[in-house]
């Protein structure tokens, strides 16, 4: 019989109890929360409403809005981002070393905080000394509004976010493309495959796990994402720019209404899990095949 | 023992004794207010000095303060720590209206009623800034700064282009058509992140339209948001926009790049208030500052524009002690600092009295620009942003910026501003002005 070694769980268990404290417990609670109401937000006004929030939620047209601008933000961000970012790691990977002084120019805007980001890109982006409109117009094209146009609003902070983001989406598949052998593209080549069909039957294929991580973490980033948004237009104008993660600001911070944010953000964190096991089950079912 | 270790121990039994006693004595105070040294609660420099002298004064109390980011750090604070039930014993926050009926009708304030009439507070505040601090007949705080909104212009620009300063509507679509022919910004106006500058102008054109009752009825929800006085409010904001009064892209500027469009020069003008007069007023060249007033566009409604208390002292319901609290807030507000908190504190308080700028040290432009709006105080509308409960205010920030962009229909912001006062009032969240009992 297999004696009980407890030191594992030793070893795990500071993980264990600051998820449990920080992760667990509050996703627990906002479930819990979810099914009661307080006219005052004090715990002990606390009413049982039952799926009342639930129902009250998907009757609300902005919490659909946000949750479609949440959706098209995670669109953005792996058309964008992701896309650019696997093209450059793929572009810089026949560089030697100087592919490491790229990847760390690329890099510079993650380690750029939110905050700023979206201070500067204001600048940038403001329509009468904004340079974005003055290089616009230097060439001949008309310059925009961008914050304040609600048809490109949502396109125009997620440029800001995407700028932050595809450095750290180069860094990621330029690791996943180092260990990839160099005698898996020689043989390619030997078959006959051009640079397109290596890239698509040979690096792609590869790169499976690079690309779910990417994926996963854009996903997850992307359905929370808030403090860019918050502090450039703060879902404005008129909530063309405006996500699930701000309403659930809203909701409780400045309104009190704590209950119902919790159940925002049950059904966020549900769609988010939902998205994430999707993405996981495709491409672990792909690497099956 | 020796002679001087039992000298020593004697020593220390006394200390213990003696903190003992002077603990007992000693008396706390947490406060929590906005008084920064820059932006909008710039008042930082003044409070010092009225703290230096409570403190002279009180040497037996230990404070405790707190500073928060003038807006919504410190609303956001407040109503995190009265909901938790460890809030500070005296705090300034906002808003008043809507926001000061919720919180007293959960008990979360302390009624000011006994203190107003031990300390006079009555004599020192007008009705309209007791009537919004006031619920169920007790007053629960004290109105402290007053806001008032006006246009700030660059009259050396008005000069060069031989401007006026506008005395009717058609003046103000004239001076926009002009200041944009000499390719300047009319009008710095800036509606983003949050559009509560939107959200000012339009208060202050349905003062121009519709005038006090109108106000007052829609913010108490007694009458529909949705009736003509507003509609032609937002209409006329709309024909400014027409007429490329604002900013480019206002929508999406903030408001301190609105500011930098006056300093700079690239404006001729920004409509805003009494809250950055410190900023603007230090950032504009000598002589190059002065300030009006929107005019009357019709001659049955009075000029006017909004006012309203830009925050108030609060004692919360549960404080160590009440009365050492209200002593506080009356030491604070009393008429003696008057000249601390105008000429080192750039915050003017609201008073009953008219004030007598001649005998404060203070730019001309100051003492005018309150001076004009304390004379319409009653014929002032009370700022919508800081009256109405936070579910209207969001529907109110976001609907200005809908109407203004042209992406969203008048009819559909107010029908949407009645649903949200309908929330509002569900869960008690409507101001109903005080009256004294």
């Amino acid at each position: 019989m297999p004696r009980f070694n407890i030191r594992p769980y030793i070893f795990i268990a500071p993980a264990l109890i600051y998820l449990a404290i920080w992760i667990f417990y509050p996703i627990l609670n906002a479930f819990v929360l979810s099914f009661f109401d307080s006219p005052t937000g004090r715990s002990r006004d606390y009413f049982w409403v039952g799926l009342g929030n639930y129902t009250k939620l998907l009757q609300d047209d902005l919490f659909l809005k946000s949750l479609y601008h949440n959706i098209l933000w995670v669109l953005l961000s792996i058309a964008i981002p992701v896309v650019l970012g696997l093209l450059l790691a793929v572009v810089l990977s026949g560089r030697g070393r100087t592919r490491l002084v790229y990847a760390s120019i690329y890099f510079i805007p993650q380690t750029v905080a939110a905050v700023c980001a979206a201070i500067v890109w204001r600048w940038i982006y403001d329509p009468s000394i904004g340079p974005l409109n003055h290089l616009l117009e230097a060439i001949g094209l008309t310059g925009r509004p961008w914050l304040a146009d609600e048809s490109i609003v949502l396109i125009a902070v997620n440029m800001i976010g995407s700028w932050s983001y595809y450095g750290f989406c180069v860094l990621i598949f330029m690791a996943g493309l180092q260990n990839i052998s160099p005698e898996l593209y020689d043989a390619a080549k030997i078959d006959g495959a051009g640079a397109l069909q290596r890239f698509l039957y040979v690096t792609i294929p590869l790169l499976r796990n690079a690309i779910t991580f990417v994926l996963v973490y854009t996903i997850i980033g992307s359905m929370k994402f808030f403090d860019l948004i918050f502090v450039a237009t703060n879902g404005g104008p008129n909530e063309a720019s405006t996500v699930v993660g701000l309403r659930i600001y809203w909701h409780s911070m400045r309104e009190g209404r704590f209950n119902y944010a919790a159940t925002m953000s049950t059904i966020l964190t549900v769609v988010i899990l939902a998205l994430s096991v999707v993405v996981i089950r495709q491409i672990v079912t792909e690497e099956g095949d | 023992m020796s002679m001087l270790k039992r000298f020593a121990f004697l020593l220390l039994i006394l200390s213990l004794l003696g903190g003992i006693v002077s603990a007992q004595d000693s008396q706390f105070l947490e406060v929590w207010d906005q008084w920064e040294f820059y932006g909008m609660t710039a008042a930082g420099p003044a409070l010092e000095v009225i703290h230096a002298a409570w403190n002279a004064e009180h040497p037996n109390v230990f404070m405790d303060r707190s500073v928060f980011g003038g807006g919504w750090p410190i609303r956001n604070a407040i109503e995190l720590a009265l909901t938790s039930g460890d809030a500070p014993d005296v705090f300034y926050s906002w808003p008043s209206g809507a926001g000061l009926t919720a919180y007293a009708q959960e008990g979360y304030l302390l009624d000011l009623t006994p203190y107003a009439d031990q300390y006079g507070w009555w004599d020192r505040l007008p009705d309209w800034a007791i009537e919004r601090n006031m619920w169920n007949g007790k007053l629960y705080a004290y109105p402290w700064e007053q806001d008032l909104e006006y246009v700030y212009y660059n009259q050396v620009i008005f000069e060069e282009l031989g401007l006026d300063i506008p005395q009717s509507w058609e003046d103000i679509l004239n001076w926009c058509a002009v200041a944009n022919e000499a390719g300047y910004i009319p009008i710095s106006f800036s509606n983003s992140p949050d559009g509560w500058q939107g959200a000012n102008m339009f208060t202050d054109m349905v003062a121009l339209t519709g005038g006090r009752q109108v106000g007052l009825d829609v913010l108490r929800g007694a009458t529909s948001w949705n009736r003509p006085e507003v509609v032609d409010a937002l209409e006329k904001l709309l024909e400014m926009v027409d007429a490329d009064c604002f900013s480019p892209g206002f929508n999406g500027k903030h408001y301190g790049d609105s500011l930098a469009e006056l300093y700079t020069g690239r404006a001729t003008s920004v409509w805003t208030g009494t809250w950055v007069i410190h900023d603007i007023s230090g950032n504009m060249a000598e002589g190059a500052l002065d300030v009006f007033y929107m005019p009357a566009i019709y001659d049955d409604i009075p000029q006017a524009t909004h006012m309203s208390e830009g925050s108030a002292y609060y004692i919360w319901a549960h404080a160590t002690d009440p009365d050492l609290a209200a002593e506080y807030i009356d030491f604070v507000t009393d008429p003696r600092w008057l000249p601390t908190w105008i000429e080192e504190g750039f915050a003017i308080p609201i008073q009953k009295d008219p004030i007598d700028w001649s005998i404060y040290d203070v730019a001309p432009v100051i003492g005018k620009a309150f001076r004009i709006g304390q004379e319409m105080q009653d014929l002032n509308v009370d700022a919508f942003h800081t009256t109405v409960a936070p579910n209207v205010v969001r529907a109110l920030y976001q609907g200005v910026q809908g109407v203004l962009g042209g992406e969203l229909s008048i009819d559909d912001f107010l029908n949407n501003m009645d649903e949200e006062m309908a929330v509002a009032a569900e869960l008690g969240q409507v101001w109903e002005p005080g009256e004294r009992m």
